[in-house]
């Protein structure tokens, strides 16, 4: 037996027992070998069976045929899983399942009560992981209560301090925002340095190119593996897949295609910044960048604020005098870290919050008076929360996206019901009376969509519309939006995915700290280094590149370099 | 829509606080017992000052306990007044009032009273117990009371680890149900409560309660996943992160919150 071989899968199918005759096996004829000490990356898009094959690498699920065996450890005789389930952790998709005590020290301590450890040695471990993951401070707090980037970080000291050597990442950054998830990337490859083997699953190509290995699925099959730049070579197989290449990789291909010299193993934002060429040439015009056309204010908030808890021991200020303005007929972005109140702004827009202090006007409506019946508020404002699939109260697709038209008497039930899914790509006859629960992760959230979409308002407000999609989704919805706005709605988006907004946003809000810290079409907003260095945020890739070529002596200041179609233009410009 | 205090633990260093959970539990068991059981006014006294003297003793904000307490009063003013009207006259006590041709008896009156006496004490010190108690420490408490009963077969990790879920699970349910609500009133479910109508309301309650079960079981399977990939078997030995050491002081504790409570469940033979 080949020792560095830590994972070894030989032939696996999988099929849970009740799964419909018709339906082919989740997982087919998977063979793969993990060597101990790599950092792997799984891509696939979303039902491609990822998660199945995952929760092969630590017994929770046994192969239907074929085996999987951890360090020589055959998956299917019971007996092995203990030891299997201490080499082996695995944070979850949805890390706030997986936390079990009620105060984070305890959750830390719940996988060394099962081992059975004295209490002194729990104690031990449990204040260095504490100490590592910084939440010593809230070390007494109930998990409930704390951020979504601290939640991961919990879980994962959980993990940690069972001293596992393969740890098992479903899905880890896809409700981070940008700085934390750059740590975290950062903190896989220190888990990886000091010899843990970290498989990880994601849905962005740029942080599978920080892996050592890629597995590709498709279908339940194991489609392509290799080196992350033999794997994003195969950029046109990719599409078809569903995929598609790291930003920094695509960018870097069109600037060789105008003369630039990239060597062609870049594949991060890192090593792009770093190959870009200084400026040669004459040509110095600078256009100006074109204004937006500007509708008039149809929502107006001054001066807001909002706690949660008000009143109680665990009290926490969400809004802090928030302000905000956005006119007709536009895409406006609302980005922020993590925890900066984006979410709870939003919900103040469409009345299911009330601001205690403060003034809320939508499309004529006052809603921090509480006079004004909200479901008058609700036939002019659509809202689709964060995770909207994990919200579904009806059991056929149909049934959910009619419930809105419904409740508020709506005629034409039926084609609206046909409109709205065909909006969204969804096929009338075909998906209408499907369960929820047969549906893929991409499809639940196109019903999510459609069923805000049914109830035809003038204004739609979305909150993270594209975590956890796959790269194809995500283009998807960003064109359904655009298509939105041409129908004459006006959107607002609130997310921690500037490059998303770079593609479609007119303007943009800034926000910490419960407050709005700027606002401004996009252009200024994305050259403002110091604005976006505040928070949590990282410009578009085409932004950052930007600046690396104003730096760098090139023309280009001023041109809107905002997408990488942009960009290219001016450098094509400058470059004649 | 969007407040719910759970899970309302306040760590603080007082005398009560560091006491052995166990005894702290068990305390608080013979003074919930002898509240609810208590045979009259002399008793709920005892148990008003002992409540008050908690309150006072663990330093507890008083704000959310009130509110909770005038949250419940309604339904417990029209309890008292049900009973205040159709309790019969049993003992021969003097009649008050007539009301709607029925006779109101000074013992009905005084029962009421008493109703709502006792409930207003058992909601401030529910919330007592839960400020000065977590749900660590009464997972703890549990798991180390019952561990004498290991030997007879009694499943004691079982036992334990069904109430650290459940308590877990308490402000997960919260928030599942606040998330419902949201999306049903943000697609146009009439969930604003505008004037009093509980047929309405109860037949909003069928379409919410469904979701949250089902929502509700899909977290538990993914958590009793999560909980099998970290180790847990319940037929196996496991330890604990706290290690409870019993004092005098506990022991007066529990002494003193006994006695009290024999008191109070005797008073009527007392005084």
């Amino acid at each position: 037996m080949d020792v560095t071989k830590l994972i070894e899968i030989k032939d696996l199918f999988y099929r849970p027992e009740d799964l419909p005759q018709d339906k082919p096996d989740i997982l087919q004829r998977i063979s793969l070998s993990i060597h101990h000490g790599s950092l792997v990356a799984i891509i696939g898009e979303n039902g491609s069976g990822k998660t199945t094959l995952m929760k092969h690498l630590n017994g929770l699920l046994i192969p239907t045929k074929g085996g999987v065996f951890i360090d020589g450890m055959d998956t299917r005789h019971p007996e092995n899983l203990r030891r299997i389930r201490s080499l082996v952790g695995m944070v979850f998709q949805n890390p706030e399942n997986q936390i079990v005590a009620s105060t984070v020290e305890e959750d830390i301590a719940f996988g060394l009560e099962n081992n059975n450890f004295p209490t002194a040695d729990i104690r031990r471990i449990v204040s260095e992981q504490l100490n590592m993951a910084g939440l010593t401070n809230q070390a007494k707090r109930p998990p409930h209560l704390l951020s979504g980037g601290q939640i991961q970080k919990l879980a994962l000291a959980g993990v940690l301090a069972r001293q596992p050597r393969v740890i098992l990442f479903d899905e880890p950054t896809s409700m981070l925002d940008p700085v934390t998830r750059q740590q975290f990337l950062k903190r896989l490859c220190v888990l990886r340095d000091k010899g843990i083997t970290v498989i990880f699953i994601t849905q962005h190509m740029e942080e599978a190119a920080y892996a050592d290995k890629i597995f590709v699925l498709h279908d339940g099959k194991l489609v392509i593996e290799g080196t992350p730049i033999e794997i994003f070579s195969q950029v046109d197989q990719l599409l078809k897949l569903g995929l598609g290449v790291p930003p920094a990789y695509y960018l870097a291909e069109r600037f060789r295609s105008v003369g630039f010299d990239i060597p062609h193993a870049v594949l991060t934002s890192e090593g792009l910044l770093a190959s870009l060429p200084e400026y040669k040439g004459s040509f110095s015009a600078v256009n100006p960048v074109e204004s937006e056309a500007n509708g008039s204010e149809i929502i107006s908030v001054d001066d807001i604020y909002y706690t949660y808890l008000a009143h109680t021991p665990l009290a926490q200020p969400a809004l802090k005098g928030a302000s905000l303005s956005v006119n007709e007929q536009q895409i406006h972005g609302i980005a922020g870290s993590n925890g900066s109140g984006k979410s709870t702004l939003l919900q103040h827009l469409n009345g299911l919050l009330h601001p205690e202090k403060g003034s809320v006007h939508v499309a004529g409506f006052a809603l921090d008076d509480p006079d004004t019946v909200l479901r008058d508020v609700i036939r002019k404002v659509g809202m689709v929360f964060q995770n909207p699939e994990s919200q579904f109260f009806e059991v056929y697709v149909g049934d959910e996206i009619a419930y809105g038209p419904k409740q508020l008497k709506m005629d034409n039930l039926r084609e609206r019901v046909r409109k709205s899914m065909s909006q969204v790509g969804l096929d009338f006859t075909a998906f209408k009376d499907r369960r929820l629960e047969t549906l893929s992760g991409g499809e639940k959230r196109k019903v999510a969509l459609a069923s805000t979409l049914v109830l035809d308002q003038d204004i739609l407000l979305f909150d993270e519309p594209t975590a956890g999609m796959d790269p194809r989704s995500r283009v998807e919805f960003l064109r359904l939006f655009e298509k939105l706005r041409k129908a004459g709605k006006t959107i607002l988006i609130a997310t921690h995915q500037l490059d998303e907004l770079a593609q479609i946003a007119h303007s943009i809000s800034i926000m910490k700290d419960g407050r709005i810290i700027h606002s401004a079409p996009k252009q200024k907003i994305f050259f403002d280094e110091k604005l976006i260095s505040q928070t949590q945020l990282i410009p578009p890739l085409a932004v950052m590149v930007s600046n690396k070529l104003i730096e760098k002596g090139w023309p280009i200041e001023g041109l809107g370099t905002t997408t990488s179609d942009r960009l290219l233009q001016a450098i094509k410009k400058a470059v004649v | 829509m969007g407040n719910t205090l759970l899970g309302q633990y306040i760590p603080r260093e007082s005398w009560l606080h560091q006491r052995d959970p166990r005894s702290r539990l068990i305390a608080f068991l013979f003074i919930f017992f002898s509240v609810v059981f208590s045979p009259n006014l002399v008793g709920l006294c005892v148990g008003l000052i002992i409540v008050l003297s908690i309150f006072l003793l663990a330093r507890l904000p008083v704000r959310s306990t009130w509110r909770s307490i005038i949250r419940a009063l309604p339904f417990v003013i029209i309890l008292a007044l049900l009973q205040i009207i159709f309790m019969e006259n049993s003992s021969g006590s003097q009649i008050i009032f007539e009301l709607f041709g029925k006779n109101i008896y000074e013992n009905a009156l005084m029962n009421g009273f008493m109703l709502i006496f006792r409930f207003i004490l058992l909601i401030a010190l529910l919330n007592a117990i839960v400020m000065t108690l977590s749900t660590s420490q009464i997972t703890t408490a549990i798991f180390y009371l019952l561990k004498p009963f290991e030997k007879l077969g009694f499943p004691v990790n079982d036992l334990t680890m069904i109430t650290q879920i459940t308590l877990r699970y308490i402000p997960l349910v919260t928030q599942i149900a606040e998330k419902t609500v949201k999306a049903q009133a943000a697609r146009g479910g009439d969930w604003e409560r505008r004037g009093f109508n509980p047929i309405k309301q109860a037949k909003m309650v069928l379409p919410f309660i469904v979701p949250i079960i089902v929502t509700s079981l899909k977290r538990a399977e993914a958590m009793a996943i999560a909980m099998e990939s970290r180790g847990f078997n319940a037929a196996e030995k496991r330890s604990s992160f706290y290690n409870l050491s019993f004092t005098w002081q506990d022991g007066v504790l529990i002494g003193f919150s006994l006695s009290i409570s024999v008191l109070m469940l005797l008073s009527s033979a007392l005084f």
